[in-house]
């Protein structure tokens, strides 16, 4: 047998010779029976049949036969389009906006959102969570972290139903891996850790049990895969290799395998190390004694056939004899006690590791999924109408397919096919605009903040989504005109003028109905996006109450580089009075906590002769901070005084408060000065005296309600490790980058500066989320309108096409151009119209759906709704523009000549 | 010819094993098969020619028949003769015994009386 399609039209001469000879044959035959020549020959035809059809059967024998005929029509769908190719332009190009905007988005969400650890059977690892009160603190309540002796206690009782028990924290250190210091991701772990994941080194080896044997004195170094390759040039050789963590020197034992980043898949660590080196990593913080400190994450590996809740159970009777064990240390009243002791644990799910930075960017995920899918939606009912359009046009081609014998569902495959191949088309460009969509959305989002790190390249997981999609796509605009051209079909076979008239009728009311809902799906991302914009504004017009323009902030951790507290602070007061001798600089401070970067300092606070109610809310924000802080941040002082150089270490416990405090618990600013408040755990209590009350400013972060404050003086600070120095001058703060980073040199040149950047850039940095919605729904919202433009005008041309005569009767009949023209454009007007009153509530109800998201902004805004109605009606008037002046044009002779 | 209404409308599968069963007798054309067949079975059956060639592709494909154009001795033209594979005679045999089984079980259950 011949093969497919070469071998066709050999196969094909064959089987005409041979039935021309079965002819002659047959002919002869008759003749033979006495029948006259020509009598014979035509008997003969009559009895051999239609020759066409027996070719065709013999066509449908050979194997491949259904899939030539796909491939026919789909070189006819080809063709088709190729003759079209305004159409077959806007098609693809509508298709792979929507479809880029997807891929895009989904290439960001699916490694945020979806994406389980590359490590053994993830799904039988589980987290170990606890609900209820915690020691240290006021707060009630879930939590993912636990303490260190708890999960040596829990290590030691050794539960079956768990294989394995595995801790784990994240923190940053001063890393030199022989090319100067810089800051790297080290994650704290305990022996088991790399056995519970089952993750194998991919050269040397991972961490043991017997790693984590003596305090201290481990000093081995796992590092990650890219780590290796990027900062200890790929070699083999850097096994055993000597690498600095904050000074202390540790040996690399291992690489670990590629793609695997640690138990936080969005905030990689660079280098893993046993808890037992916790002082060398972290040195300013050393919990690993104390019991009411909770930092780590500890997880497990359920044993085989176990599920989570058994697992917890089993857990249970370990879990209270720790709790008791805490109570013994930290003796707490028979009421909170009996509540601490009742504290349950849970097991969830921890097949993606930890979740912490997913909860965060979750919800805006989901928004920003939930609105490309809205946009892929309307570019469907876009493609669609344009479909519908094409078919109203080729009913004529269509009925004569259909009398020459074209089942419907060669018809419907023929629409179908040219759907897929707009969709294919789509897709292939859509890729394009994703890798470009989500290299710039990863370049909105400051990956160095979070310590996120994304992927832009769309893989295979992103790659099979745009087919799957591409394919529903297609599907699902493929529907209407699919069926309408089946109508159409009958129609034509039915050659009955009612059916047509009904069918017309329809059409158009199909044309119409998908117009309408593509400006119906607009409205709601342009509600939306007017919605982010407006809260975007209304976020950066709020007066923080400190100078934000005049400041160049940045941040040393002379902790991290062996520096004792006093030398710490030393270094603090020395480098304060080198930047203030900068010229340009009218003054320089610092704070431990840094300002308007989404951080925050909390204390729970005991107020001189203030008794709290029971549950009442005693938090106030926390913060140590240099002499000059408030003069640098133009906060005004409103009673008492600053901190100045006699608050040091020895000298009287003094504070700052702010005024909400001042107000909130003694009346007024003059009045708290010299009264005393404390931490709610200090003993003796009260040790600190107000002397200075400043006014409100916001400090997390710009939308930040007011918030009792308080302020210590850092040279009085046990432990500074962090510092965030600012700079203030009367002229622009990015100057000041060289100068700055020099004065920090000049005092000590191996101290590693980071952070530089001008407090106005780290205010847009903390609310890149609000920028980046307002951004991205911007752009998805006027892709929308635009798609929605294009099908208003392409249904206004099709109908003034349609109409021609009807036109050029009016005309004739003497209606003005001036109502020709409103005509056309009042219809597409009403269709806007329609589809408005249509998509308000959706709208509406959008708008609920995103105002967690919102700020200082109702989510029913009259202005941002009548913007949007107002853009859809100027789009749709724009659309309907061009179609209205071409029927102004019709000349009525030939109109009515025409068809 | 006999009046169409007698003429038996060939089950799907049977007009296979009567082309080979033909074939039996020698190399045969596409025309010669279904006169064979036709006069063979006193005109009750029909042979299309919509169904013949059809079929005669199709046995070629399974490699139970094969072809060849070849010199007429009779008739002086070139006409494509089939002739039977060896796997085209095991075909037959197990067809025929599957249609003797066939027919013997449809025979005991319309004429029981026959049995004896």
């Amino acid at each position: 047998m011949s093969g497919w399609p070469w071998g066709k039209r050999h196969d094909d001469e064959e089987l005409d010779r041979e039935l021309a000879a079965h002819l002659e044959l047959e002919a002869e035959e008759r003749r033979e029976a006495g029948l006259e020549p020509d009598a014979a020959r035509s008997a003969a035809r009559r009895d051999l049949g239609n020759v066409t059809h027996v070719k065709e059967s013999v066509h449908a024998m050979r194997p491949l036969a259904s899939l030539e005929r796909w491939w026919k029509d789909l070189r006819y769908a080809a063709r088709s389009l190729a003759h079209n190719p305004g159409f077959a332009f806007v098609a693809i190009l509508s298709l792979a906006l929507g479809i880029g905007a997807v891929t895009a988005i989904f290439t960001i969400a699916d490694q945020a959102l979806l994406r389980v650890l590359p490590v053994k059977d993830p799904d039988r690892l589980a987290l170990l969570t606890w609900r209820g009160s915690f020691i240290g603190g006021a707060t009630d309540g879930w939590a993912e972290s636990f303490s260190y002796p708890f999960f040596r206690e829990m290590e030691e009782a050794k539960p079956a139903e768990l294989s394995g028990l595995a801790a784990r924290f994240q923190t940053s250190a001063a890393v030199d891996a022989g090319e100067g210091v810089e800051r790297a991701n080290v994650e704290l772990v305990s022996g088991e850790y790399f056995s519970v994941l089952g993750v194998q080194a991919a050269l040397g080896r991972t961490l043991l049990p017997e790693d984590d044997d003596e305090p201290d004195a481990e000093p081995w170094a796992v590092v990650a895969y890219d780590y290796w390759r990027d900062r200890l040039g790929a070699e083999p050789s850097a096994v055993g290799r000597t690498i600095r963590i904050n000074g202390y020197p540790m040996t690399v034992v291992g690489v670990a395998p590629p793609g695997f980043v640690g138990f936080e898949r969005l905030r990689p660590a660079d280098l893993f190390v046993s808890f037992q080196m916790n002082a060398a990593v972290r040195p300013t913080y050393d919990h690993r004694t104390r019991r009411d400190s909770i930092w780590l994450n500890v997880f497990g590996r359920l044993a085989p056939g176990v599920d989570p809740r058994q697992a917890a159970a089993t857990l249970a009777p370990a879990y209270s004899a720790v709790l008791r064990r805490d109570l013994e240390e930290h003796p707490r009243n028979a009421e909170t006690a009996e509540k601490y002791v009742g504290n349950r644990l849970e097991l969830v799910d921890a097949a993606q590791g930890l979740g912490n930075i997913r909860e965060l960017v979750a919800q805006p995920l989901h928004i920003l999924l939930a609105m490309v899918g809205l946009l892929l939606l309307i570019t469907c009912v876009n493609v669609a109408t344009l479909l519908v359009i094409r078919a109203a046009k080729r009913e004529k081609e269509i009925a004569l397919r259909c009398s020459l014998g074209a089942s419907r569902w060669t018809v419907m495959r023929g629409v179908l096919l040219e759907s897929l191949l707009l969709a294919a088309g789509g897709a292939a460009l859509g890729l394009v605009f994703a890798q470009l969509g989500s290299t710039l959305l990863v370049r909105l989002i400051p990956a160095e903040r979070l310590g996120l790190v994304f992927e832009t390249t769309p893989d295979w997981r992103a790659l099979s989504f745009t087919a799957a999609v591409a394919l529903l796509t297609a599907l699902l605009f493929a529907l209407a005109p699919a069926l309408q051209s089946t109508r159409a079909a009958a129609a034509s076979a039915l050659k009955n003028e009612a059916a047509s008239a009904s069918l017309s009728r329809a059409q158009t009311r199909l044309r119409r109905g998908l117009v309408i809902g593509q400006v119906a799906l607009s409205l709601m991302l342009l509600g939306v996006a007017g919605l982010f914009g407006k809260s975007l504004d209304r976020i950066f017009q709020t007066d923080p109450g400190v100078a934000v323009n005049r400041l160049l902030a940045f941040a040393i951790v002379p902790a991290e580089q062996r520096y004792e507290p006093a030398r710490s602070l030393q270094l603090a007061t020395d480098l304060q009075r080198r930047l203030q001798l900068i010229p340009g600089v009218t003054s320089a401070s610092a704070a431990n906590t840094p300002m308007l970067a989404g951080a925050n300092g909390q204390n729970t606070m005991a107020v001189e002769g203030y008794q709290p109610e029971q549950g009442e809310d005693m938090q106030a924000g926390a913060n140590h901070v240099l002499p000059g802080f408030f003069a640098t941040l133009g906060v005004p002082l409103l009673a008492g005084r600053d901190f100045d150089e006699r608050d040091a270490a020895g000298a009287p416990a003094v504070i700052i408060i702010n005024e909400t405090f001042a107000r909130r618990f003694f009346g007024s600013p003059t009045e708290a000065v010299g009264r005393r408040v404390g931490s709610f755990l200090d003993k003796p209590p009260l040790p600190y005296e107000v002397v200075g009350v400043v006014a409100d400013h916001k400090g997390v972060d710009l939308r930040e309600e007011e918030f009792p404050r308080t302020y210590w003086p850092l040279l009085q600070a046990n432990k500074p490790d962090y510092m965030g120095f600012y700079v203030s001058t009367p002229g622009d703060p990015a100057a000041l980058i060289p100068a700055v980073q020099d004065a920090v040199h000049e005092i000590d040149p191996s101290l590693p500066v980071f952070g530089v950047k001008t407090l106005r850039r780290q205010v847009e940095e903390t609310h890149f989320m609000e920028n980046l919605f307002a951004q991205l729904s911007a752009v998805f919202a006027a892709l929308a309108t635009l798609i929605a433009g294009v099908g208003l005008y392409g249904v206004a041309a099709f109908s003034v096409a349609r109409r021609t005569r009807e036109i050029g009767i009016r005309m004739a009949l003497g209606q003005p151009r001036g109502g020709i023209f409103k005509l056309v454009l009042s219809e597409g007007l009403l269709l806007a119209a329609i589809g408005i009153l249509v998509g308000a509530p959706l709208a509406v109800g959008a708008a609920r759906l995103v105002g967690s998201q919102l700020y200082g902004v109702s989510p029913v805004d009259l202005n941002v709704a009548a913007a949007a109605v107002g853009a859809l009606l100027a789009v749709a008037a724009l659309a309907g523009y061009a179609p209205a002046r071409r029927a102004t044009r019709i000349s009525p002779s030939s109109a009515l000549r025409c068809d | 010819m006999a009046p169409s209404n007698s003429q038996t409308r060939l089950v799907q599968g049977t007009l296979d094993m009567l082309i080979l069963r033909t074939l039996v007798f020698g190399p045969s054309h596409g025309h010669a098969i279904a006169k064979h067949i036709q006069r063979t079975s006193d005109d009750a059956l029909q042979v299309e020619t919509g169904s013949l060639y059809p079929a005669l592709r199709r046995l070629e494909g399974e490699g139970w028949i094969e072809a060849r154009w070849e010199k007429s001795k009779e008739r002086n033209r070139e006409l494509r003769y089939y002739r039977l594979t060896p796997k085209g005679r095991e075909r037959l045999a197990a067809e025929e015994s599957k249609w003797k089984q066939l027919l013997e079980g449809v025979a005991r259950v319309m004429w029981p009386a026959a049995e004896g």
